[in-house]
C-alpha cells in the first residue's frame, strides 16, 4: 500500500476544532443542511413594501 | 482596486450533451463519469469518480474499463449490456432513447457500492458514457473471488511512493507545501497581476471549493450513507471547518446569526493566506489589506453545492490589514455587486456590508 501520512478525511478529527457554528438554535442545526441552507433568503428580503410579509415588514420598521 | 469580476458559477449538465463539457465541468460533478471507446478504454475519468473508486486519473485514462479496471462488471448485467447497447448504436433495447439505466454492485477491496448507471453515446461520435450514480455504501460483500475485485491504485501504480508520489487514506494524491509557497505565490501575484490577482484568487478558489465539494460528499456517502445535504447543518459546517483545519488553512466558524437575511458569513482563525500576505496598505493599493479572497471562494463554492443555489463569497475583512479576524460573507449571487461596491467604497468588517446589504433593499 502507498497509503501513508496523517492526512485524513475532514469527518475524523473535526473534534479538534474549537467552535464551527454560531448564532442558530440547536434545532436549526439539526435540520438536513441542504434544506436549511436553500431555505434562506439569499436574494434579500423584498425592495418592494407591496410584497414583504407581515413579518418582514414589521421587522423593518 | 477590488473590481470582482464573475467568477465560474454552477452549471446543469443534460447526460446527452456530456461530451461537450470540459474536464473541469466533469469534475463538479456528484457523480462519477467514465467516458469510454466502444471497447471499453477509458478516454475520461472525473473527480467524483476517482474519488469513490480511490483510483487516480492518470493511472486510469488508457486503460481497459472492464479488463484492467473494473473486472466485476465482466458480466451480461453490466458488459453485456453495455455491448449490447453499443452494437444497436447508442439506444436503448427499444430503439427509442439515447441511453439505457441499470442497477449494479460494485465490488472495492475495501467495500461494495450499489449504484445506478446511465449509458449514454456521445452524439454520433465512437465515445460512450457510464454515469454512475452511488445510492448505497458499505462493506466488502464476502466470498467475491480476487480476480472480480475492482483494481486498486496500489496495483495501478505499485512503486510510486518511491517516485515521489504522496497519498492520503483515500489514495489521493496530495503535495505537502509549506506555507511559504502562499507567500511566494502571492509576492508572484503582485508582481505580475497586480490588478487582477484578487479575481485569480477568487476563481482559483471558487474551482477548489468545487472539488472540496466533491470531496466532502465522497465523505458522507462513505461515513454516514447519506448525501453532505442530507446531513444536519451542524455536521455540515463541521466537516468543512475540519477540511481547511486539518489541512492548515485555518480555522472557520460559521456565524448563522444574520441567515434570515440571506446573510452567512464566515470569520477564519490563522488563516494561512492572511499570514502569508504582506502587512501593507498603500495609497497605490488600497484593496491591499484584503488577502482570502482563495479561501472566500473555496468557502462560496463549498455551500453553494449545498444550498442547490448559486452564492457568493467576499473577504471583507482581514488580518492583513489590521483586522482582529478574516471575515468572508456569502450572499445570493444576485447580491454580490452590492457587497462588491460597498468594498470600492472603502467599507470594511461585517456591520458595514450588512448595513449596505440591508439598506439597499429598504
Amino acid at each position: 500500500m502507498t497509503t501513508n501520512t496523517g492526512v485524513v478525511p475532514s469527518s475524523v478529527r473535526a473534534a479538534g476544532l474549537r467552535e464551527v457554528v454560531r448564532g442558530a438554535s440547536a434545532e436549526t442545526l439539526d435540520r438536513p443542511a441542504g434544506a436549511y441552507l436553500a431555505s434562506l433568503r439569499w436574494d434579500g428580503i423584498a425592495r418592494n413594501p407591496d410584497t414583504l410579509s407581515a413579518g418582514d415588514f414589521l421587522a423593518r420598521l | 482596486m477590488l473590481d470582482f469580476a464573475e467568477p465560474s458559477g454552477t452549471q446543469t449538465i443534460d447526460p446527452r450533451n456530456i461530451d461537450e463539457c470540459t474536464d473541469a465541468e466533469l469534475d463538479a460533478l456528484q457523480f462519477g463519469v467514465i467516458g469510454v471507446d466502444p471497447d471499453g478504454e477509458i478516454l475520461r475519468y472525473n473527480l467524483f469518480e476517482s474519488r469513490l473508486a480511490r483510483l487516480d486519473r492518470n493511472q486510469v485514462v488508457g486503460r481497459n474499463f472492464f479488463l484492467e479496471i473494473a473486472p466485476c462488471t465482466r458480466t451480461e448485467a453490466f458488459e453485456g449490456r453495455f455491448r449490447a447497447f453499443v452494437a444497436r448504436g447508442g439506444v436503448d433495447v427499444d430503439g427509442v432513447s439515447r441511453s439505457e439505466r441499470f442497477d449494479f454492485v460494485f465490488d472495492f477491496r475495501f467495500g461494495a457500492q450499489d449504484v445506478g448507471v446511465e449509458l449514454v453515446r456521445a452524439g454520433s461520435t465512437d465515445r460512450y458514457y457510464l454515469l454512475i450514480n452511488r445510492r448505497k455504501v458499505a462493506g466488502p460483500r464476502p466470498n467475491i473471488p480476487e480476480a472480480q475485485l475492482a483494481a486498486a491504485q496500489s496495483a495501478l501504480a505499485p512503486a510510486e511512493s518511491s517516485e515521489g508520489v504522496r497519498r492520503d487514506t483515500m489514495e489521493r494524491r496530495f503535495v505537502d507545501a509549506p506555507a511559504s509557497l502562499l507567500a511566494a505565490l502571492r509576492a508572484t501575484c503582485d508582481r505580475l497581476a497586480p490588478e487582477s490577482w484578487q479575481l485569480f484568487s477568487l476563481e482559483w478558489g471558487t474551482q477548489w471549493g468545487r472539488r472540496i465539494a466533491v470531496d466532502l460528499e465522497g465523505d458522507a456517502l462513505e461515513r454516514r450513507g447519506q448525501s453532505l445535504r442530507d446531513l444536519p447543518m451542524r455536521e455540515v459546517a463541521t466537516m468543512v471547518a475540519a477540511y481547511f483545519a486539518d489541512r492548515g488553512w485555518g480555522a472557520p466558524t460559521f456565524e448563522l446569526s444574520d441567515s434570515g437575511a440571506g446573510l452567512v458569513s464566515v470569520e477564519i482563525l490563522r488563516s494561512a493566506t492572511a499570514e502569508a500576505a504582506p502587512k501593507r496598505r498603500t495609497a497605490q493599493r488600497p484593496d491591499a489589506d484584503l488577502a482570502c479572497h482563495l479561501i472566500a471562494g473555496a468557502l462560496g463554492s463549498v455551500l453553494t453545492s449545498v444550498a442547490g443555489r448559486r452564492l457568493a463569497a467576499r473577504e471583507v475583512a482581514c488580518v492583513c490589514g489590521g483586522a482582529p479576524r478574516c471575515t468572508v460573507v456569502i450572499v445570493g449571487h444576485e447580491r454580490r455587486e452590492l457587497v462588491d461596491a460597498a468594498l470600492r467604497s472603502g467599507a470594511r468588517g461585517l456591520a458595514p456590508i450588512r448595513a449596505a446589504l440591508i439598506g439597499a433593499e429598504r
